[in-house]
């Protein structure tokens, strides 16, 4: 025990020290002013955005707390606490770096550590820092969506590690790849507005890698309610808001791309829902809270990675297809599979980008993406490349992910045992019960 | 006539209706309680020390049956109850001293 506490002081010594050091290094840079009439629309706009993006956190802990068991709400939000402390850290320390710091196939570079030589003032649009910003939310809401599937086991502790290795050798990767010009942008045409494939598909699969490391949860726990239905809808709530940022955003302005972005995403959320509603109410005769608020979600993944590139009528179809598949995708996960899933994060995220992505090939229209076209514009490259991206991020993210829990489970308890998850992990692991 | 109170684990409360249900015992009243046995709840080891639960969750079933039923009722209960661990619970038979439908007995034994 002893050992271990020094190996954290260490680490935590180490962190402060380079802070520390790169800070003094790179006060020359950051002294230059730079002198321009500033896109002050756009700066506002992206500001409020990544605070959108932001509620979208504690959304989630909401979401996925309410529809576990009271004993496991505390627990909920916990994690979702670390995800926000873990995550900020490791981007702003090395994760921005790694993702957007250079022109590499697999990683960026070391360079921009600690935001070094990274400039809050932009000479148009919007700074270097902002970005880094958004884009920091970003990793935090990717993490925070993974909790959800291995929730109610993984041990707190195992958790936080996991958290931090994933962000730098998956998230980080994933970012680079789609979007900071990594080898999907030099030798695929791929697309991706606002993270279908780096949020949503990479944060799916590394749930089905947990759970399925992990382990199933023992029967009570696994057929009990959602009990909080109320604060369920709080999270959905908060996640629909803080999407609009979230896709409005990505475009990087305030502009006529954020206005048609913000209304394709309220558009395929509305349609998911419904869509999820009429299935629901056809095969199991009623419609509830939970599923409408599924099915929005699902409306919403599935249109991020296309909200820039589609018009209204594709943006309907996209969300309704996402709607029903992603209905159907929970009720094969939940009585066909091996893994325990806790709250369909796959079945909604995974699925949801997945069609995302594949649809995004089918509807991209040359009008919004410039050159790129999708498949019913008789164009194939685009096509074919999200479907190579969508493989190669199930593959990458589940192996890592895996490997990731793996070697853990070799250093530490990563799983509560069967007794500790039915007194519930707010009572054994924090010592707080959520309600009175 | 007597009142048989089971406390029981909760995720085995549906195998314990179905083998009721079996020997044709429909009738119940189901409680969510917490309690303790002999084990005086369970320890947990953590990394500053031990922690104790002592209020675990039960679920309490109570049926009234006419005393011919009771033995067959007490077996479908225990079978289907077990675990062999500890925390299986415990199973009560009182005495009743009346027993009073709120609605009117039917005229016609047709229950």
């Amino acid at each position: 025990m002893g050992t271990k506490n020094y190996i954290c002081l260490a680490i935590m010594a180490a962190i402060v020290l380079a802070a520390v050091t790169l800070t003094f290094c790179s006060q020359s840079l950051s002294a230059e002013t730079v002198e321009t009439t500033e896109d002050t629309g756009s700066i506002s706009w992206i500001l409020v955005s990544s605070i959108l993006v932001f509620t979208m956190v504690p959304g989630i802990a909401f979401f996925y707390g309410g529809m576990l068991r009271k004993q496991s709400m505390s627990s909920m939000i916990t994690q979702c606490l670390i995800a926000m402390g873990v995550m900020t850290i490791s981007w702003i320390a090395v994760g921005y770096s790694l993702a957007f710091g250079g022109d590499g196939a697999i990683v960026g570079s070391l360079d921009y550590l600690f935001m070094t030589g990274v400039t809050e003032n932009a000479a148009s649009g919007i700074s270097d820092m902002e970005f880094a910003l958004f884009q920091m939310m970003f990793a935090m809401i990717s993490a925070a969506i993974v909790l959800g599937a291995c929730a109610e086991r993984i041990r707190y502790t195992a958790v936080v590690w996991f958290l931090a290795i994933w962000s730098v050798v998956v998230y980080a990767p994933m970012a680079h790849w789609v979007w900071g010009g990594g080898w999907f942008d030099q030798y695929l045409v791929v697309l991706d507005f606002a993270g279908g494939t780096v949020v949503h598909i990479c944060a799916g699969i590394t749930g089905i890698a947990l759970a399925l490391f992990l382990g199933k949860r023992s029967e009570r726990v696994r057929n009990s309610r959602a009990h909080n239905i109320p604060l369920a809808f709080l999270g959905c709530a908060l996640l629909w808001i803080g999407w609009l940022g979230f896709n409005g955003g990505s475009g990087l302005a305030a502009d006529g791309l954020a206005v048609r972005s913000i209304v394709v995403s309220m558009m395929a959320a509305a349609c998911g829902m419904m869509a999820w509603a009429v299935v629901q109410y056809m095969v199991v005769g009623r419609v509830g809270v939970l599923g409408m608020i599924a099915g929005s979600i699902a409306g919403l993944v599935g249109i991020t990675p296309a909200a820039g590139y589609v018009g209204i009528p594709e943006s309907m179809v996209i969300g309704a297809v996402a709607g029903v598949l992603c209905f159907y995708a929970v009720r094969m996960t939940k009585s066909r599979m091996r893994f325990d899933d806790a709250l369909d994060v796959f079945a909604v995220h995974g699925v949801g980008g997945i069609w995302g992505a594949i649809a995004t090939g089918i509807f991209a229209a040359p009008e919004y993406t410039g050159e790129v076209a999708g498949l019913i514009y008789g164009s194939t490259d685009l096509f074919i490349g999200q479907i190579i991206a969508v493989i190669v991020t199930l593959i990458y993210c589940f192996s890592v992910s895996y490997a990731i829990i793996w070697v853990l489970s070799k250093l530490m308890r990563v799983c509560v045992t069967p007794e500790e998850e039915l007194v519930g992990q707010d009572l054994i692991e924090h010592g707080e019960h959520a309600y009175m | 006539m007597k009142l048989i109170t089971a406390v029981i684990r909760p995720e085995m409360l549906q195998f314990v209706k179905d083998a009721l249900k079996e020997i044709g015992v429909n009738g119940m009243t189901i409680t969510h309680v917490y309690g303790r046995g002999s084990q005086a709840g369970l320890r947990f080891t953590t990394r500053a020390g031990e922690i104790i639960i002592d209020e675990l969750e039960k679920t309490k079933v109570e049926i009234v049956l006419e005393d011919e039923m009771v033995d067959k009722a007490v077996d479908a209960i225990v079978k289907s109850a077990q675990t062999g661990k500890p925390g299986d619970g415990r199973l009560i038979v009182t005495p009743v001293e009346r027993f009073i439908r709120i609605r009117p007995e039917p005229s016609e034994s047709t229950e």
